[in-house]
């Protein structure tokens, strides 16, 4: 059977999203703990991460970060076991989310709260990242059609 | 199709290294990020006196500890005299084994210092320390809410922030520096860098700090 994704694509996605996954832990631990970022040398982590941008409706930021890249990890993973489509169809469509979501914290830090947290960045890094792999699968999948034939 | 052997050893190794990374994420999350180093400042301590000096006096100390009190009154007449030339930091080392309230009363100074106001909540608790070490920790709890009133400190927020998470990890990460340095008493002072024995009285303590002062100078 055709490969619907190179392995290394698909086990990339998989390792981008565990990066960004303990990243985005440790915002939450650190929203919970309300305990200081340690990162005061590269920007006023503090001042993003306990705006009031930080929650939404209710929900640390931080939180929906950590849900969101192990939704995409989850599915990487059961993509890799069972080879079921499925992941392959729901991780672009989040991953544009994530990106569109991405853009709008980076606008949120430079140009309202006028700080930058690098944890945040950094998380918007991966976030493109995931973007950036999902559009390389995208458009160098092979198409359904050919699957078909053989 | 891979065999249910693989697959359950698949997901296994994914389960430990999903809780390992929660794990490690939770410890340094909950470990005070900067542990500072008894001998130097960080950009965390409060500083008296003049913070472009190179003279500094570091403190560990304990507010309920009765001879902290005592060398509370002489760093105070000796930054009166060479405030211009030195820099004072004091650092939180509560005995919490025998002061059941240093703790609370080291959150105290940092909620206020919140404010803006730790140096004068430091005062304040220092010479007042008769009269709240002396009652239980709500009633000591309630001292120090009564001096952040006197103190123009919004109180609203100082009870917020007294028990906080924040002013917890602050306080916490003080005393894992002393721990961590060796010490086992207070008050201990670092001038410099180095350790040094506590000065007798108000004289020694002004040569000490006069050399000090003359080395930083030449």
């Amino acid at each position: 059977m055709k490969k619907l994704i190179p392995n290394w694509l698909i086990w990339a996605l998989a390792a981008v999203a565990f990066i960004g996954f303990v990243d985005a832990s440790y915002l939450t631990a650190i929203h919970y703990k309300g305990a200081e970022l340690g990162c005061n040398e590269w920007g006023s982590c503090n001042e993003v991460t306990t705006s009031k941008y930080s929650v939404i409706f209710g929900i640390p930021m931080a939180l929906m970060g950590v849900l969101y890249y192990l939704a995409i990890l989850i599915g990487a993973l059961v993509y890799i076991d069972t080879k079921w489509k499925l992941p392959l169809i729901l991780i672009p469509i989040a991953t544009t989310f994530g990106f569109l979501f991405s853009i709008g914290l980076v606008y949120l830090q430079l140009f309202v709260i006028h700080a930058i947290c690098i944890y945040c960045m950094f998380s918007a890094g991966t976030s493109t990242t995931l973007f950036i792999l999902s559009l390389i699968y995208l458009f160098t999948r092979p198409s359904e059609q050919a699957d078909i034939c053989q | 199709m891979r065999k249910a052997g693989e697959r359950f050893l698949f997901w296994l190794v994914v389960t430990i290294v999903l809780i390992g990374a929660i794990y490690g994420v939770y410890r340094a999350a909950t470990t005070p990020a900067d542990i500072p180093l008894p001998t130097e400042l960080t950009s965390a301590d409060q500083i008296k006196g003049n913070p472009e000096s190179d003279v500094i006096l570091i403190e560990y100390s304990d507010f309920q500890c009765p001879a902290c009190v005592s060398y509370y009154y002489l760093v105070e007449e000796i930054l009166n005299e060479f405030g211009n030339h030195m820099q004072f930091t004091y650092r939180h080392f509560p005995l919490k084994s025998i002061h059941d309230k240093a703790t609370l009363a080291a959150q105290a100074t940092e909620a206020a210092g919140m404010q803006g106001k730790y140096w004068e909540m430091y005062s304040e608790i220092f010479e007042n320390q008769a009269v709240w070490s002396s009652l239980p920790v709500a009633g000591a709890e309630n001292e120090f809410i009564k001096y952040a009133a006197d103190l123009d400190i919004d109180q609203k927020q100082f009870i917020e922030d007294i028990n906080s998470s924040k002013a917890e990890n602050l306080v916490e990460a003080e005393f894992q520096s002393a721990v961590e340095g060796g010490l086992n008493s207070t008050p201990t002072f670092f001038l410099n860098g180095e350790r040094i024995k506590n000065p007798k009285d108000l004289d020694e303590f002004r040569t000490l700090i006069r050399d000090a002062i003359e080395k930083a100078n030449t």
